[in-house]
């Protein structure tokens, strides 16, 4: 369970699940909607495939994801949308933007 | 295989449980009322544990197919689920008795019904078109153990709800056996009928 905690205290792998509800999704189809590196986006991916949250199938050259949720971790993340913890990220994400451009 | 262990493992222990609460009021060490919660709750708590790893195992993607349509109906039913598995332990906990009696073979019979009819309906949307091809999925062996468990659990529910309100009557059984058949129909008729494309694995 820590694992899923885990991986659902981010809210890029929050939102990254909810783009998985409409249905299965490639890397890259998911990669498009946010500004971060492929690494990163990689990272966020083990995260995701490590909890079981998601699974991926490799078809050709592409890996497809699709959400795997059990009830109880739908209810979580549905909850945690909910509670509007993706609007409370979003300044917090921003701050650590300005201290990263201020140690530049 | 990781994903199956936990609700078989759950069903493993629940199932010796409900055994130890038989053997115990056959012997007279508890009354027939406290059994009776004991089974319903256990019977609830089956319902819960099957319910929740529901979406996760896929029981009807055993083939590819119109993903997100299938997932949906794997959602509900595991809600449903769920839901019918929480009202069974509380009322196996706190109604009386008689109510329990009346009441938890409503719950599941209807529960039950309700997810053959949505599956049978999410089949027919999802039906195939012309020149759809098949190709099975990946992970198939441990979709066919959850489809397993989930026809022993609704085996249970029925014939469990069908002796609480009717006995052992010849034709109660027989009712139980046509809705497990009717249970049947809606997976195997899903299986069939999900439209499955060719795609090129490596």
């Amino acid at each position: 369970m820590a694992t899923v905690f885990k991986a659902l205290s981010d809210p890029t792998r929050r939102r990254v699940l909810e783009l998985l509800r409409k249905g299965p999704m490639t890397a890259g189809e998911i990669a498009d909607h946010f500004r971060v590196s492929k690494p990163t986006m990689s990272a966020h991916f083990a995260i995701l495939r490590d909890a079981g949250l998601i699974a991926s199938e490799k078809q050709g050259k592409q890996v497809v994801y699709e959400l795997q949720l059990s009830v109880l971790e739908d209810a979580l993340l549905s909850f945690m949308h909910g509670l509007g913890w993706e609007q409370r990220a979003r300044p917090a994400r921003a701050r650590k933007s300005t201290m990263e451009a201020q140690t530049r | 295989m990781k994903r199956v262990t936990t609700p078989t493992l759950g069903f493993l222990a629940i199932t010796a449980v409900m055994m130890v609460i038989a053997l115990a009021q056959r012997s007279g060490s508890i009354d027939r009322a406290f059994a009776f919660r004991g089974i319903v709750a256990c019977l609830g708590l089956m319902t819960l544990l099957a319910g929740n790893f529901l979406p996760k195992l896929r029981p009807l993607a055993l083939r590819e197919g119109r993903a997100t349509r299938i997932a949906g109906a794997e959602r509900r039913a595991g809600w449903m689920l769920v839901l019918m598995g929480l009202a069974l332990v509380v009322l196996a906990l706190l109604a009386p008795v008689e109510l329990t009696r009346a009441i938890a073979p409503i719950v599941a019979l209807v529960g039950v019904g309700w997810i053959e009819l949505d599956w049978i309906w999410a089949a027919w949307l999802s039906r195939p078109t012309p020149g759809e091809a098949a190709v099975s999925r990946s992970g198939g062996e441990q979709r066919i153990i959850a489809a397993w468990l989930l026809f022993g659990l609704a085996y249970l529910l029925v014939t469990a709800s069908l002796k609480f309100t009717f006995g052992s009557a010849g034709w109660a059984r027989d009712l139980g056996a046509w809705i497990m058949v009717g249970f049947a129909f809606a997976y195997s008729v899903m299986q069939v009928l999900v439209p499955r494309q060719k795609k090129k694995c490596t």
